[in-house]
C-alpha cells in the first residue's frame, strides 16, 4: 500500500504543478541510431542499450518528466514474433532499469504495454484471460525493473485495453495511463469513440485516459476536446507529426518541430494534462512543447456531473433532462420456448433477432437474461454477452440473481455496463458492490431487503439509504446507481402505483437515475397497454430515467415518445416528430404520391410489385384489355426504366425493382393474354446457365429476370452447369440462343468449351456471355456472338441477337 | 507457422454506404432515389450489414528471394507474377490476408431472390462484397498503426485473379493461412466458401 501512495502521490504531484511533458516517439529513433530493420526491437535496444541512453537523455533535456520504457513489443506473442518469447520478464525487466538511469532522480519511468497483435475475444480469437495472463507475465517483468507507472498504449481495441488494464490494476497499486488510438473518423479500429473510451477506462479504474498514434496534432485536439467534460481523470495526448506518407519506400512524416509544437496551446486549451510525441516526433518536438508551455498558462476545466453506461462503441447518458432510456427486455428465456430450446442447443439465431428487433423499435440498452433450468448459466451468459458485444452496439444490462454470473459477465463486457441488480440483502450486497466497484459498473438497486417487498415508499427508502451508504464506502456515488421503483401489481393492490411513484420522485429529487419495470404494473387486468403506458407517463412526469419494457409495444413507445416531449426530455420535440415522420413514411415528403393515385405505369417506374397486383385487377375490372395494359403500360414502363438506368439516373436495385414489379404484373397478366390471343403465344427462348465449376448467379438469376420481362422464354439451367448438359438442352428445346456467365478467370474457359462442343456437334444456335471477369475481347476470342456488361445490356444483345 | 497466423473472429467494421451504393451503379449526382426507395434500400443495407459476420486471418512472411517474375517466401511457397514481383521490389516481407462475410449474408440474398425479392437480394449481394472488403481494408488499417512504429508501411495491396497473378495462387494462401480454421474453404477451380470471402497479398517496406 505504501508503494501506492507514493506513486499515486508523485504522478499526481506533476500533473498538480501543470501540464506534464512526456517523451517522443523511439523506435524510429533508434533505426536511425543503428537498429536494424526486421530486429526484435525490444531486444536488441536491452543488448544495445547505449543508443537509447543517449535518445532518453535527450529526451529528459528537452524537458520530458516521464519516459516509456521501450517495451511496446514487449509482451510474449511479440517476443515469440521473433523467437524470444522465453525472455518476457528479463528484457523488460532490463530495460525498465535502461529508462530508470536515463531519467535521473526528479522524473518518472512509466512500464509500456503495448497491443499484442491478437484481439481478444469478442472481437479477437484470443480468450479473454489468455491476454490478461499475457499482459500480467510484461507487468511482472516492468515492475522488477523499478517502473513508477504503467502505461497502455496505442491500444486499437477497447478489450484488448480494458485486458491490459485489468492485469495492471491485478498485479499492482501503482498508476495506470491507458492511451487508445483513433482514426481519423475518430473510431478505434473495433469501433469506439473517445467519450465511449474515456467513460469504459476510467469507470474500470485507469489513473489517466488519454489518445495517441495514428493522427497529427490537428485532429487529436478534436479528441481531446470532446473528451474532456467528461473526465473525471487526467488526459494525455501524444500526437504523431503528422501524417504519414511513403516517400520512396520510407515512412516521412509531414511536420517539422516547429509545426508540431505550435500546436500546444490548442491542446492546453482542450484541456489536456499529460503531452508528448509519437511517430515522428524527435527531442527537438519535445523541446518545443516545453518552451511553449512556459508561456502557456493552464486553464481551469470543469467537468460534467453525468450517468453513462456503454457498450464497445456507443454511450448512453441517463438523465432527467433526457428522453426516458427504454432498456430492451426481450432477451429472457421467460415464457419464449424458441429462445428456451436455441439457449440449450447453442444456437444464438433468437438472441440475434431480439437484439436487432428492439434497436430498431428504439431500445437504447438490451437487458440480458439467460436464467433457465438445463443450462450453466454462466456459460450461456457470457457467450451471450460476447456476442452482443460484437453484435449490437446498445450498452447491455446484466440481468440474473448470480454473484458469479454477473462478474464473469462484467469480466469480459468490453464496456461500462449496467447491473440488475444489487438489493438490500446484507451479504450479496456487499460482495455484489465490490464487483461492481471493480469493473466499474453501474447499478440498479432494488430496494428488497430479504423481508419481501416493502409496501409503502418510505421503507423502501429506507433500503435505498442503507445500500447507497455501503456503496459510497466503496466509492459509487449517487451517478452510478439507478433506483428500481419496484412495481407492483394494482389489481391486488390499488396504492402501490403511487408508492412507485412516491419513490420515484424522491429519488429523482436525490439525484438518482430511476427504473420500472413496466408490465407488472397490469398484471391481472384487460387491455393491459393502456395500464402500462398511463403508468409509464405518469412515473415520467415524476422524473423517471429508464423503463425496462418490450420496445415493440407500439403504444408504449408512442406514448413515451409523447411523455418526454410533455416533461421537456426530448427538447424541440425532435424525436417525437421524427418518429412520426418514419412510422408515417415520411412527412412532408414532396415525392411520395398517395397510393390512390398510382398507376400501372408509376408502379412498373417506381419499383413497387405490392401495388401492381391490386392496380392490374383494378383496370382488368374496368374493363381494360390485358394486351393494351401490357402494349401501352407495362412494356413503355419498363423501357422508361432502361432508359434511367442507361442514364445513371436509376441504378441497379431500382432496374431490379421494376423488374420485381413487371414479374409481379405478368402473372396476372399472361395466362389472359394467351386466351386473349386464343392461342399460344410463341415467345423467343433464351437458355442461360454458369458454366461448369462456377457456383457464382447471382448476375445470371439477375439476367433472367430481365429477359423474361421483355418478352423471353427463359430456361435457366442453373449453376456449375456441364457443356454436355447445355448442348443436349439446347436440342431438347430449340433454343436458338444461350446465354452463359462465369465469375472467374478459372471458371470463364468453360464457356468456350461449351461453345466449341457445340460448333463440333453441328448445333446452330447463338452464344452471349457475361460475368465479372469476361470481356468483349474474351467473347469475340472464343467465338461468342456478343458480350453484355450488365442485365439491361443483356437484354439489348439478346434482341438483336434473336432478329 | 501455424502461431504466427492471426485469426480475427468478429472484425468490427462496417462497409462503407457509398462503396456498397457505387458498387450498385450509384452515380452521386445522377442517381436518384425517390424516398420510399431509398428507405426500403437502407433497410435491405442495414438487415445485410446485420447479416455479416466478418472474419479475418493475416500472416507477415519473409521474402528470401525475388526475380522479376516472382517471389520466394519463407514457407517455400512461389509467388508467380511480375507485377507482383515489381510492385514489392522493395519490400523485405509480404502480408498474407483474408477475410470473409460469412455465410448468412448469402444465405437470406439465395433466400430473397428464391422468394421474388431480387432487389432486396442484389442489395444484400452488393453489402457482402463489400464488407468483405472492408475486412481487409480493416486489417491493413490496424497493422499499419503497429508498422508505423518500426518506421515501415504497408504497400498496395493485390488479389489473385488480377493482371497477371492467377488465381491459382488462392489455393497456396487459403493453405497458408488455414482458413479452414476461419470457415473458408476452397473448390478445385479456387473458388472460396462463403462466397463473400477474400483473399489478398500485400508488400511490407
Amino acid at each position: 500500500m505504501a508503494k501506492k501512495i507514493n506513486a499515486k502521490k508523485k504522478l499526481q504531484d506533476l500533473i498538480q504543478k501543470g501540464i506534464v511533458v512526456l517523451d517522443g516517439s523511439t523506435g524510429v529513433a533508434l533505426q536511425q541510431r543503428g537498429m536494424p530493420k526486421g530486429a526484435c526491437p525490444e531486444k536488441w535496444a536491452f543488448e544495445n542499450p547505449k543508443p537509447l541512453i543517449d535518445l532518453q537523455k535527450e529526451y529528459v533535456k528537452a524537458g520530458s518528466q516521464i519516459l516509456y520504457t521501450f517495451t511496446l513489443g514487449g509482451t510474449k506473442p511479440k517476443l515469440d514474433e521473433f523467437g524470444h518469447g522465453k525472455e518476457v520478464l528479463k528484457i523488460n525487466e532490463g530495460l525498465a532499469k535502461i529508462s530508470r538511469k536515463a531519467i535521473g532522480k526528479n522524473g518518472l519511468v512509466a512500464g509500456n504495454i503495448g497491443s499484442m497483435g491478437h484481439f481478444p475475444r469478442p472481437f479477437g480469437d484470443m480468450p479473454f484471460e489468455t491476454c490478461v495472463n499475457h499482459f500480467k507475465e510484461q507487468v511482472k517483468g516492468l515492475l522488477k525493473g523499478g517502473v513508477d507507472l504503467f502505461v497502455i498504449e496505442t491500444m486499437l481495441d477497447i478489450q484488448e485495453a480494458r485486458a491490459a488494464l485489468l492485469a495492471c490494476k491485478e498485479f499492482s497499486d501503482i498508476p495506470v495511463v491507458v492511451s487508445m488510438t483513433f482514426d481519423k473518423d475518430m473510431r478505434t479500429l473495433t469501433g469506439t469513440d473517445p467519450v465511449t473510451a474515456l467513460i469504459t477506462l476510467q469507470s474500470l479504474g485507469a489513473d489517466v485516459v488519454g489518445v495517441n498514434c495514428s493522427t497529427g496534432p490537428a485532429e487529436m485536439v478534436k479528441v481531446i476536446e470532446l473528451m474532456k467534460p467528461y473526465a473525471k481523470v487526467p488526459l494525455l495526448a501524444k500526437p504523431n507529426a503528422g501524417l504519414p506518407r511513403l516517400v520512396n519506400e520510407k515512412t516521412v512524416f509531414d511536420m517539422d518541430a516547429k509545426m508540431f509544437s505550435s500546436y500546444t496551446k490548442s491542446f492546453v486549451k482542450a484541456g489536456v494534462n499529460l503531452l508528448g510525441g509519437c511517430c515522428g516526433t524527435s527531442p527537438l518536438c519535445i523541446a518545443g512543447i516545453t518552451e511553449q508551455l512556459a508561456k502557456i498558462k493552464q486553464e481551469k476545466n470543469i467537468t460534467k456531473n453525468y450517468s453513462a453506461i456503454t457498450s464497445a462503441r456507443k454511450t448512453v447518458f441517463i438523465a432527467q433532462d433526457l428522453p426516458v432510456v427504454v432498456v430492451g427486455e426481450r432477451i429472457n428465456p421467460t415464457g419464449k420456448k424458441q429462445l428456451q430450446e436455441e439457449l440449450k442447443s447453442g444456437k444464438t439465431e433468437e438472441v440475434r433477432k431480439f437484439a436487432f428487433e428492439q434497436a430498431q423499435r428504439g431500445a437504447q440498452v438490451l437487458d440480458v437474461n439467460v436464467g433457465m433450468p438445463g443450462i450453466i448459466e454462466k456459460d450461456v451468459m457470457v457467450k451471450t454477452v460476447e456476442l452482443l458485444s460484437s453484435l449490437s452496439e446498445l450498452p447491455l444490462c446484466i440481468d440474473s440473481p448470480s454473484l458469479e454470473v454477473i462478474e464473469a459477465a462484467l469480466r469480459i463486457y468490453p464496456g461500462r455496463a449496467l447491473i440488475n441488480s444489487i438489493s438490500g440483502e446484507p451479504e450479496k450486497m456487499t460482495k455484489l458492490l465490490a464487483i461492481a466497484a471493480k469493473y466499474g459498473a453501474m447499478f440498479v438497486l432494488l430496494p428488497l431487503g430479504g423481508k419481501g417487498v416493502p409496501e409503502t415508499a418510505e421503507k423502501r427508502q429506507l433500503i435505498v439509504d442503507k445500500v447507497f451508504t455501503a456503496a459510497m464506502k466503496f466509492g459509487f456515488t449517487n451517478k452510478d446507481i439507478i433506483i428500481d421503483g419496484l412495481v407492483m401489481t394494482v389489481s391486488a393492490n390499488q396504492d402501490s402505483a403511487a408508492e412507485t411513484l412516491k419513490l420515484i420522485s424522491n429519488s429523482s429529487k436525490n439525484g438518482f437515475g430511476t427504473i420500472v419495470g413496466l408490465s407488472n404494473v397490469s398484471f391481472g387486468l384487460p387491455e393491459r397497454g393502456y395500464i402500462n403506458s398511463a403508468f409509464l407517463a405518469m412515473a415520467v412526469d415524476r422524473g423517471l430515467t429508464m423503463a425496462i419494457a418490450n420496445p415493440s409495444l407500439e403504444l408504449l413507445m408512442n406514448v413515451k415518445a409523447a411523455a418526454d416531449v410533455l416533461t421537456m426530455k426530448d427538447k424541440k420535440s425532435e424525436i417525437y416528430i421524427k418518429r412520426f415522420a418514419e412510422t408515417q413514411g415520411g412527412l412532408g415528403s414532396k415525392s411520395s404520391k398517395p397510393a390512390t393515385q398510382e398507376t400501372i405505369y408509376d408502379a412498373v417506374v417506381n419499383g413497387n410489385p405490392e401495388s401492381i397486383k391490386k392496380l392490374i385487377e383494378q383496370a382488368l375490372k374496368a374493363g381494360e384489355k390485358p394486351s393494351d395494359i401490357v402494349d401501352n403500360k407495362l412494356i413503355p414502363a419498363i423501357s422508361f426504366v432502361g432508359d434511367l438506368y442507361e442514364k445513371k439516373t436509376y441504378f441497379l436495385p431500382q432496374l431490379i425493382a421494376s423488374a420485381d414489379a413487371m414479374k409481379a404484373a405478368f402473372v396476372i397478366v399472361e395466362p389472359l393474354l394467351k386466351s386473349e390471343a386464343g392461342k399460344k403465344i410463341e415467345k423467343k427462348i433464351v437458355l442461360i446457365a454458369t458454366v461448369k465449376g462456377d457456383v457464382h448467379d447471382i448476375g445470371k438469376n439477375i439476367v433472367a429476370l430481365m429477359l423474361r420481362n421483355y418478352g423471353f422464354e427463359v430456361i435457366d439451367l442453373g449453376k456449375d452447369v456441364s457443356a454436355t448438359t447445355i448442348i443436349s438442352k439446347i436440342s431438347q428445346t430449340g433454343a436458338k440462343l444461350v446465354a452463359l456467365s462465369a465469375l472467374m478467370t478459372t471458371t470463364m474457359i468453360e464457356m468456350k468449351t461449351v461453345i466449341n462442343l457445340a460448333k463440333k456437334q453441328g448445333i446452330k444456335c447463338r452464344f452471349m456471355i457475361g460475368g465479372a471477369v469476361v470481356t468483349d475481347a474474351y467473347a469475340k476470342e472464343i467465338g461468342a456472338d456478343g458480350y453484355s456488361k450488365d442485365a439491361y445490356d443483356a437484354v439489348k444483345l439478346a434482341k438483336k441477337l434473336s432478329e | 507457422m501455424i502461431e504466427k497466423i492471426v485469426y480475427i473472429e468478429r472484425i468490427h467494421a462496417q462497409a462503407p454506404l457509398e462503396n456498397i451504393l457505387y458498387r450498385m451503379g450509384y452515380k452521386k449526382g445522377k442517381t436518384v432515389i425517390p424516398q420510399e426507395q431509398e428507405q426500403k434500400t437502407q433497410e435491405a443495407i442495414n438487415l445485410g450489414r446485420m447479416l455479416c459476420d466478418l472474419k479475418g486471418a493475416y500472416l507477415f512472411l519473409k521474402i528470401t528471394s525475388k526475380s522479376t517474375t516472382s517471389l520466394t517466401l519463407e514457407n517455400g511457397v512461389i509467388i508467380e507474377s511480375a507485377q507482383v514481383a515489381e510492385l514489392y521490389k522493395a519490400s523485405s516481407e509480404v502480408l498474407l490476408m483474408a477475410a470473409t462475410a460469412g455465410t448468412g449474408i448469402v444465405e437470406r440474398r439465395d433466400l430473397e431472390m428464391k422468394l421474388g425479392n431480387n432487389a432486396i437480394g442484389v442489395i444484400l449481394d452488393a453489402v457482402g462484397s463489400e464488407t468483405a472488403d472492408t475486412g481487409l481494408d480493416w486489417m491493413q488499417e490496424f497493422l499499419s498503426i503497429q508498422l508505423a512504429k518500426k518506421g515501415r508501411s504497408i504497400t498496395r495491396r493485390f488479389s489473385p485473379g488480377y493482371g497477371d497473378l492467377k488465381i491459382d495462387c488462392q489455393k497456396v494462401i487459403h493453405e497458408t493461412l488455414q482458413l479452414s480454421k476461419i470457415g473458408i474453404s476452397i473448390s478445385d477451380r479456387y473458388i472460396l466458401t462463403p462466397e463473400k470471402s477474400v483473399i489478398a497479398i500485400a508488400g511490407v517496406v
